[in-house]
């Protein structure tokens, strides 16, 4: 194994243009870094503008849009949560049941006074989560991984809920890379971007691939 | 499969022959190069974009050691160990090793070019370990005993008809119907359990983060994590060439490859893996493996550094005119198209492959949507050169072009030549055009050849100069 | 528009195919640069730009044919030739094809200056259009390749075309996709060509035009050559050829 990695970083080195420099704390090392940070200056030049000056208005224009096809509502404060989900599910057709994210903020709500049954089990049911960040350049919601976020809920459910609070949305991809810069990364960082889709039959879009047929983002607050 | 076996002519007259191949490929192809237009109309900064892009694999091509270690010290502190394969061979046999190591019975695999590269696939097999198919396409493929037709869409040549056929005959869950969603509903409820149930997950990365040792997956359709998620080990084949500075540089080259691939703006699900299971997370692999796979990569950075710049978007298969009538397989290649033309060469040899860099036209429509502006012609005609100078081209070829050539540096040589070539082609025309001529077949069996006037303009225009009659 | 050169002298190169099989395309050209105020001269010792070597690999071939090309045209203010492709050649390869040598290397960039496709140089550089020209046709438009990306060709044999009286353009859809010629590739890969551009034939038929124009003769053959075998009644000619006026002469493939 150690052989592989010499032999391959051997002939990396003899085939280097850079003339030596990109070893492990050789002098090259700080050049790179600082060429690595100019390809990142002047973002507005490489990355598409926001349909609209306020960043919460982008994000539902983005997530509503044909290419994500995400489903989008506004509450005040978190207490209506439990209706607005009811409402939704209603209106779907869909059991009153849900499965929720092992969460404080969703734990303490009243889910029973909305008629929603909380279930242990999601089997492509529903499933309420709550996002830590909303990006509307891509109209995007993000879900790190934790002892409160099990990944894998978010693609056995049927239906996804997505909580979102409108402080926490970002205008920029970039802007997320840099509210997470120097952090521990997380096992998983997922950016979701509308529900599971596939156009591996024909180039045609059908959505439920895998995972949620749909993602209903309710984005809390700002209102 | 089809490699090796028969040569690209005879696979790309089958091809040819093949409407529904076609159709297919039209359907998948069509839909994807018109997706892109639009997506790129819609991003006025493409251009800009594209060339940040460039330089931003540039400068990880130049740095590659650095990355590599830095990502490597990362990936360990996550908590991932990192493997390193100089072939395919090497890479194969680490996966498996892992998995016997794990006691795989079944592995679930999301979508890998790489995996295809080092035969991972068959390596499985031959280890006896189940293998499910995550990907859609890729399932599909899996059904059919086929490979990968496109890098993007690895099930491009088979029409919704026949994926109907193999779903009713291989699916638990019999289709409702041949429409499209029916069918995607079928191979939904077929491949949950199997998620589940597997002991090792393996999957490609489009990108390895380095400051932080994580891996992107980027998929629309959630396979990726039903993939690695619920098994006890996850591993991650890819390519040395994968490597970006960081989470940014990553988003930079995604808005590039989604709008290039799908004509999206960014894919459904773009999740950055890093390391196994912390002790406090709700789900999560316990083993996480890292395999940096070389593969040719080093000797490319010396001989087609360009090329590493690739991130395997599929938009210049889709918009090439030769792909677009003979599909992936003909190519008898893992990766089809004008990027598979550069780089089967490199993973094969080229004196197995030295077909795939002529069936090319050179018109330039790949290099003019690369995202990333790989001179794809260019790398062609390179390989073209190479295989001149190791005399690998054909006798007659060489004759043909070197007798012409001679000819051509010999001015009145080459003006007599071309009069009596007038002379001898004027005595197959009828009217205007000349429909079968010997020498020419290659021509006519298809087109017909207009007919030369008498005289050739050269000698025309300087015959009426000294006042001769023209 | 115009160019600091009140008469220039200008090199014609009338390109290998245009010389066996369409000199028509060569006329159309001398009398084009003429009206645009050039002195025309055509050297009788051209052959070929070297283009099928270079494409086939053969980088010795080509530096050769590239070096007599430059000693036989340098001379000349402007080198005009009526075809994208050869004239991509000679402005975009022969510094690739005589990279190795720092003489002709230097010879081969200044002669990538100096060298235009006909139309592009009638638009750009002389801001020519025909006076008095007629042609009571519907045309569609091919785009060939080279010239198309390699040169940026696209808008000016449509402004050509335009100042043609009672022309009419008809767009074509798919004009910029390739028509399968490709050199030695129609021949090589014919069964492969020939379903590119049956495809293209298609498309041309489907515009309801009865004339097909383009830049390239070797394109404009092999469209010329798929249409009469499938039965169109389509013709095709150079765009230079109308624009010349000379557009109610034989169209490829037709008796002279
Ligand atoms: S060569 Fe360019 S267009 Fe082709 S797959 Fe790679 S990045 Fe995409």
């Amino acid at each position: 194994m150690t052989d592989a990695r010499d032999s391959i970083l051997q002939s990396l080195r003899e085939s280097s243009n850079t003339g030596g420099a990109g070893t492990i704390g050789g002098v090259g090392s700080d050049e790179i870094a600082a060429e690595a940070q100019a390809l990142l200056d002047d973002p507005i030049a490489v990355r598409p503008t926001l349909p609209s000056a306020d960043i919460v208005d982008s994000f539902i224009t983005r997530a509503r849009g044909a290419k994500v096809g995400a489903t989008v509502d506004r509450i005040a404060s978190m207490e209506t949560l439990p209706a607005t989900v009811a409402a939704y599910l209603a209106e779907a057709g869909e059991r009153a049941q849900l499965c929720r994210q092992p969460t404080p903020s969703l734990e303490a709500l009243d889910w029973a006074a909305a008629g929603i049954d909380v279930r242990g089990d999601i089997d492509d049911g529903a499933f309420v989560a709550v996002a830590l960040w909303g990006i509307s350049e891509t109209g995007s919601v993000v879900v790190h991984s934790a002892a409160d976020q099990p990944i894998l809920s978010s693609f056995l459910c049927g239906v996804q809920f997505i909580v979102l609070k409108a402080e926490r949305i970002l205008a920029h991809l970039e802007d997320y890379a840099a509210a997470v810069q120097g952090d521990l990364a997380p096992r998983n960082a997922c950016l979701i971007t509308g529900a599971s889709g596939t156009t591996d039959i024909e180039g045609s879009l059908v959505k439920g691939a895998h995972g949620p047929r749909e993602l209903h983002i309710i984005i809390v607050g700002g209102v | 499969m089809q490699v090796g076996m028969t040569s690209f002519k005879a696979r790309a007259k089958s091809a040819l022959a093949d409407a529904t191949l076609k159709t297919a490929i039209d359907r998948t192809a069509g839909n994807a190069e018109t997706k892109r237009a639009t997506a790129v109309g819609e991003f006025p900064q493409f251009d800009a974009a594209r060339r940040r892009g460039r330089k931003i694999k540039d400068h990880v091509i130049a740095n590659l050691e650095h990355y590599l270690t830095q990502f490597e010290r990362n990936a360990i502190a996550s908590g991932a160990k990192v493997h390193w394969a100089r072939t395919s061979q090497e890479a194969s046999r680490i996966v498996i090793d892992i998995c016997k190591a794990a006691n795989a019975k079944s592995v679930t695999r999301s979508k890998s070019m790489l995996g295809e590269e080092i035969g991972l696939p068959h390596a499985l097999e031959a280890a006896g370990i189940e293998r499910v198919e995550t990907d859609l396409a890729e399932h599909i493929v899996q059904l059919a005993d086929e490979t990968p037709s496109h890098i993007v869409w690895p099930a491009m040549h088979k029409t919704r008809e026949q994926v109907a056929e193999l779903f009713k005959s291989q699916h638990q869950e019999l289709p409702a119907s041949d429409a499209i969603p029916d069918l995607v509903e079928s191979a939904r409820k077929d491949l949950r359990r199997k998620f589940l149930n597997a002991d090792v997950g393996i999957s490609g990365a489009n990108f390895l983060i380095a400051d932080t040792g994580a891996i992107c997956t980027v998929t629309n359709e959630g396979n990726a994590e039903l993939t690695t998620t619920p098994p006890k080990v996850h591993i991650v084949t890819a390519g040395i060439e994968k490597l970006v500075p960081s989470l940014g540089h990553a988003f930079m080259l995604l808005r590039l490859l989604v709008r290039s691939a799908t004509g999206g703006d960014f894919t459904q699900y773009t999740t950055f893996h890093c390391g196994p299971k912390r002790p406090e997370d709700a789900d999560g692999p316990e083993e996480f493996h890292i395999v940096l796979v070389d593969n040719g990569r080093t000797k490319m950075r010396r001989e087609l550094p360009e090329m590493l710049r690739c991130i395997r978007c599929g938009a210049c298969m889709n918009h090439c005119v030769v792909y677009r009538q003979i599909g992936g397989h003909a190519y008898g290649a893992t990766y089809p198209g004008p990027m598979g033309s550069v780089l089967t060469p490199v993973l094969d040899g080229l004196k197995q492959s030295r077909e795939l860099p002529h069936a090319c036209t050179l018109n330039g429509k790949c290099a003019e949507v690369c995202p990333v502006e790989i001179p794809l012609p260019s790398l062609l005609r390179g390989w073209r050169e190479r295989s001149w100078k190791e005399g690998l081209e054909p006798v007659t070829v060489r004759a043909g072009i070197g007798g012409w050539a001679f000819v051509a540096r010999r001015p009145g040589l080459y003006h007599m030549a071309t009069a009596i070539a007038v002379r001898l082609m004027r005595l197959f025309k009828r009217g205007g055009r000349i429909a079968w001529m010997p020498f020419a077949g290659g021509w006519t069996e298809y087109r017909d050849l207009p007919a030369p006037p008498k005289k050739t303009f050269i000698n025309a225009y300087h015959a009426s100069r000294r006042g001769a009659k023209p | 528009m115009t160019s600091a050169i009140e008469c220039p002298r200008v090199g014609l190169f009338a390109t290998c195919i245009v010389d066996v099989i369409r000199p028509r395309i060569g006329f159309a050209a001398v009398k084009l640069l003429e009206e645009a105020g050039c002195v025309v001269e055509v050297p009788e010792r051209q052959t070929c730009c070297g283009q099928p070597a270079f494409n086939s690999g053969a980088t010795k071939q080509t530096a050769a044919l590239a070096r007599q090309f430059i000693d036989q045209f340098e001379a000349f203010d402007y080198i005009v030739v009526p075809s994208g492709s050869c004239a991509a050649m000679i402005k975009a390869h022969y510094c690739e094809a005589l990279a190795d040598d720092h003489e002709w290397l230097e010879r081969a960039t200044t002669i990538a200056a100096k060298t235009w496709e006909l139309m592009s140089f009638l638009d750009e550089v002389r801001g020519y259009r025909p006076v008095g020209i007629e042609l009571e046709a519907t045309a569609t438009y091919h785009d060939s390749c080279s010239g198309l990306r390699e040169l940026g060709i696209l808008e000016q044999p449509r402004r050509l075309l335009k100042a043609v009286d009672k022309l009419k353009l008809q767009p074509l859809p798919g004009n910029d996709v390739c028509c399968g010629f490709g050199g030695t590739f129609c021949v090589k890969y014919s069964a492969i060509s020939n379903a590119i551009v049956g495809e293209k034939a298609e498309a041309i038929d489907g515009t309801g035009a009865g004339l097909l124009l383009g830049g390239d003769l070797g394109c404009l053959m092999n469209m010329a050559g798929k249409l009469s075998r499938s039965g169109s009644k389509v013709r095709v000619m150079h765009a230079a050829e109308v624009i010349a006026g000379m557009g109610d002469g034989p169209a490829i493939g037709e008796e002279e």
